[in-house]
């Protein structure tokens, strides 16, 4: 029953003349006593809510561990050490500073009042910087890293306090959230990072335990490139350093910085002050030793991005005082030479840094730039201006654009400075004002500037590596030369014909003459040596292909034979030492042990005589006996799926080659056993051989394949050509697929290599695909 | 009698392994029985061929999709599919794939499903020592719970119901899977409505008789 408000009165009088205080105990009474007020109520509010508040305003740990990160970084702190340990038992994080430190009053008034933020009042830090928070949940974020936290702090009027939070307290029904206490601690001594050499004065050391979450090695590695954009890689600032260590990815143990800057092709630098319309620009490359210093007016810049029609442009720049840095790499080889890093690295730092971010006192504001943000990577879209024209930079100035993976950039603004440039009111991004668009564009105008200098420096870096010519291209050049010169003789016969110099003789004509023929029988020779090898070579690599290919798809056939086979060996074994023996199982247990050894032996066969020499060269061949051969060495593994596989049609001589007959055929019928095996029921697969002329394209023949599978989806009939595209899923209707994605992409090449055509279709018997493949008659 | 079913397309493997697994039950001393069939048509007929043959243990190929026999052709499913199938029913019969690519992916992520996956290159008497012990006590249990379930449901029939009995019915029912078309308080109002209507008769009755002897 409740108590009245005399008996509650009662109650507190009696505790507050007890000579221990119970402070619990007067907080509850006078929390009932308030709910008695007849004129005046308010609100109170559930423990969980604190934990809802923490997980909804928090993408995840990364983010809830950054948050923690930027409160250091806000507490004008020079360094933080970061850690993240995650071994059963010693589960850890830390994240420590030197920063200002917070005094018991801080900590009291300050820290346990959810939802202030001194930050709202006070926008810079003592030294100036702008202050990244403003909500006042970062902290209860810190349950999303883990159960218990303990928060120690050290200021110079305190000392040294601390404060330890039980979060799963709070995760309980129906309490309110001041009767879950948060207990205060005053430890001896606290694990802070030095300041400026010496042991610090003022800190703050966070310890995280009961990790919620297992930390990925991918984890680590988006907390390292996410903490090292925390701070602008441009700016050689020092005054704010992370050390961050770790248990899961050891690599990425270390002090979180970006030298990777010095093997940019190229650095641009575009100021604008924020009045009138001129930009002031700088750019310095790897190639030429000069800066290229320059100013250019904001109407120039949108002519070259061809935006002056758009309805996003303005007359003047809105945007207020930027600074924009740019830098162009390379993912080549040639970029690291001479640095102490190694490509791979360096490919690896921009497929995690790659983007151009924009800054907000010094601080990244996502998503702008983030390589891990779906829509705010490419906000420029240079992606989408590179696919829709795609020209190298070898077609000059006006075509040539970079892709966005090849820039790193940064845009410098400022809370103060760029007041239309405000927070969007959804927790990522921006508004998109006019101000914003003109940012936009001043960021792509500067884009182009880069790409200009580029194409304009582009001969001279073409120079530099015409020393490493491949050695294909060599032999093409030295061909070149050859003929050539043959040519510049037949010039010199031909001029003193025409001087029609009584005196020559015909045997001065006629033996250069010879000698250029032989000549060039002999170049003619190597080019046609060098193309039948070649061609040769892909039709080897194409037959070899087609093997593996057939071999993932039938050689499970096999793999059963060759168990079976060692099984069943072992059953007529077992079977004779019976008493009494099994005579007659074990005979059978043979005689099915010899079968399936005859299928190994056979599909061992079927892939050593695809790639016989023979077969590589150009002749007459009996195409439907080409045809019934292979389709003899398939059939077992056919049956074995009961798939019923025949040859109809007449007979037919072609000169051609019969590898690639045979490798069209063999990829064409592994298809079609795949596509037969997804369904129940009757299985047949045919193979038609007729003749077929063609106005168009004169004589020929075809064979095709049908079978009685799911057929090809209309969508897919352009497709199943492309490399690496595949249908070929497991055969029960699931989704994975199985396929290489290769066996028709070499079809289509060999076919074309033949001057044939391909049809796919629907078999009106067999209900499944049709492949007809038609081939001239030679 | 507890019974081992082997479920395989191909008749030749199919064969082998029946041999080779009566060969080590022998050897083991054990009395289970092996029964190996065709893959049937529907995932749904297993059900009555484990309650006919009383089967205590299965052991399936992963293809199953491939081999025909002369009246019937080929399954449109395989043994990770079968798995679940079965599953669905009978939670807690021991469930064997016996293949050559142990490793396969599509048998890797149904991996909790089966009791053990076996392979065919490898199938010796220890792992049938694991399909024996395996088979033996589900049967065991099977047995049991079924005896008991029997006692139960002639108890209740017989209106000697103690305290916890129906609740004691439902979870073996619920744990052997046999099958209740009507819950058991539907029956209980059922008979409450069908007493009111026999009260409402004698009222009826009582009217009557009173009318007639007016």
């Amino acid at each position: 029953m409740a108590l009245t408000e005399i008996e509650i009165k009662d109650k507190i009088q009696k505790l507050l003349k007890n000579s221990s205080t119970d402070y619990r105990a007067i907080l509850q009474l006078t929390k009932e006593l308030s709910k008695l007020d007849k004129n005046y109520q308010r609100f109170f509010v559930d423990a969980k809510t604190l934990i809802h508040l923490g997980r909804d305003s928090i993408k995840d740990h990364t983010t809830a561990l950054l948050e923690l990160v930027k409160n250091s970084y806000d507490a004008d702190a020079n360094n933080v050490d970061v850690d993240v340990f995650c071994k059963k038992g010693n589960d850890l994080i830390r994240v420590s500073d030197n920063g200002f430190g917070m005094s018991k009053n801080d900590l009291i008034n300050g820290w346990l009042h959810i939802g202030f933020s001194n930050k709202r009042f006070a926008k810079r830090s003592k030294t100036g910087r702008r202050k990244t928070g403003e909500k006042g949940i970062g902290r209860i974020s810190a349950d999303r890293l883990g159960g218990n936290l303990e928060l120690i702090t050290k200021t110079k009027e305190d000392g040294i306090i601390g404060l330890k939070i039980n979060w799963d307290a709070f995760d309980t029904e129906g309490k309110d959230i001041s009767d879950i206490d948060v207990e205060l601690f005053y430890p001896k001594s606290i694990n802070i990072p030095n300041k400026d050499g010496k042991i610090s004065e003022t800190g703050t050391e966070i310890r995280i335990t009961k990790l919620r979450q297992i930390w990925t090695v991918s984890n680590i590695e988006n907390l390292y490139y996410e903490l090292s954009a925390l701070t602008p890689p441009f700016h050689e600032v020092k005054d704010f350093q992370v050390e961050l260590k770790n248990d899961v990815a050891p690599s990425f143990s270390k002090k979180v910085n970006s030298e990777f800057f010095k093997t940019a092709e190229i650095e641009l630098t575009a100021l604008y002050d924020g009045k009138g319309s001129d930009i002031l620009y700088t750019i310095k490359d790897k190639y030429t030793d000069t800066e290229d210093i320059q100013t250019i007016n904001w109407k120039t810049l949108l002519t070259k991005i061809q935006k002056t029609d758009s309805e996003e442009v303005s007359e003047d720049l809105h945007c207020g005082p930027v600074t924009l840095k740019l830098l162009f790499f390379l993912r080549e080889a040639a970029s690291v030479s001479g640095t102490e890093f190694k490509i791979s690295e360096l490919r690896e730092f921009l497929d995690n840094n790659a983007g151009i971010k924009i800054y907000r006192d010094n601080i990244a504001v996502k998503p702008y730039g983030f390589p891990s943000s779906q829509f705010g990577y490419d906000w420029l879209e240079l992606a989408e201006r590179k696919a829709k024209d795609p020209a190298g930079i070898g077609r000059g100035a006006e075509s040539y654009s970079v892709t966005p993976n090849q820039l790193i950039g940064a845009v410098f603004i400022s809370r103060d400075n760029n007041i239309d440039l405000s927070d969007s009111a959804a927790r990522e991004g921006l508004v998109e004002s006019e101000s914003f668009y003109d940012l936009r564009n001043l960021v792509l105008g500067s884009i182009n500037m880069l790409e200009t200098h580029r194409a304009n420096i582009y001969p001279l870096i073409e120079k530099s590596r015409e020393t490493k010519k491949p050695s294909a291209s060599k032999e093409a050049e030295q061909i070149q030369t050859q003929l050539s010169s043959v040519k510049e003789e037949l010039e010199s016969i031909k001029t003193e014909i025409e001087s029609k110099a009584s005196k020559t003789s015909p045997s001065n004509i006629s033996r250069p003459i010879e000698k250029s023929i032989e000549r060039v029988e002999v170049i003619t020779k190597k080019v046609d040596k060098t193309i039948s090898d070649l061609l040769n070579w892909n039709r080897v690599l194409s037959g070899l292909a087609t093997i593996g290919i057939s071999s993932a798809v039938f050689g499970h056939e096999t793999e059963g034979s060759i168990s079976l086979f060692t099984n069943a060996t072992d059953n007529a074994r077992l079977l004779i030492r019976n008493s009494p023996p099994d005579i007659d199982t074990a005979i059978a247990e043979l005689d099915k042990a010899l079968r399936h050894s005859k299928k190994v032996a056979a599909w061992g066969a079927y892939a050593l005589t695809r790639v016989q020499r023979e077969k590589r060269s150009k002749k007459s061949i009996n195409i439907k006996k080409t045809i019934e051969a292979v389709v003899k060495e398939l059939k077992p593994a056919f049956e074995a799926s009961s798939i019923k596989l025949d040859v109809k049609g007449e007979l037919l001589v072609s000169k051609t080659y019969q590898m690639d007959i045979e490798s069209i055929l063999i990829n064409l019928l592994t298809n079609a056993y795949t596509a037969c095996n997804q369904k129940g029921g009757s299985r047949n697969v045919v193979v038609f051989i007729d003749r077929e002329d063609n106005k168009r394209d004169g004589k020929g023949y075809y064979f095709s394949v049908s079978d009685t599978g799911p057929g090809i989806a209309k969508e897919f009939q352009n497709r199943i050509f492309e490399p690496l595209f595949s249908t070929k899923t497991i055969a029960t209707g699931g989704s994975k697929s199985v396929g290489t994605g290769l066996g028709l992409t070499i079809v289509k090449s060999i076919v074309d290599d033949l001057n044939g055509k391909i049809i796919v279709d629907h078999d009106p018997e067999l209900k499944g695909a049709r492949f007809k493949i038609w081939l001239p008659k030679e | 009698m507890a019974k081992i079913a082997i479920i395989d397309d191909n008749k030749d493997q199919r064969e082998t392994y029946a041999i080779r697994l009566k060969q080590f039950l022998k050897e083991l001393n054990s009395d289970i029985q092996v029964v190996e069939s065709f893959p049937f048509e529907k995932p749904s007929d297993y059900y009555g061929f484990i309650d006919i043959e009383e089967i205590s243990a299965i052991i399936v190929d992963e293809k199953l999709h491939n081999d025909s026999q002369p009246d019937k052709p080929p399954v449109g499913y395989n043994g990770s599919d079968l798995v679940i199938y079965i599953r669905e029913r009978y939670k807690y019969i021991p469930f064997f794939t016996l293949t050559n690519f142990p490793e396969d992916q599509v048998i890797q992520e149904k991996v909790n499903e089966y009791d053990y996956i076996f392979s065919k290159k490898d199938f010796t008497i220890k792992q049938v020592e694991i399909i024996q012990r395996a088979c033996q006590r589900y049967f065991n249990e099977n047995q049991k719970e079924l005896s008991m379930y029997n006692d139960l449901t002639r108890k209740i029939a017989s209106g000697n119901i103690e305290k916890g009995d129906i609740e004691k019915l439902k979870a073996l029912q619920e744990k052997l899977q046999i099958p209740v078309s009507t819950d058991l308080s539907d029956r209980e109002e059922w008979l409450k409505e069908y007493e009111k209507q026999i009260e409402s008769l004698e009222e009826i009755k009582l009217k009557l008789e009173k009318k007639l002897k007016k």
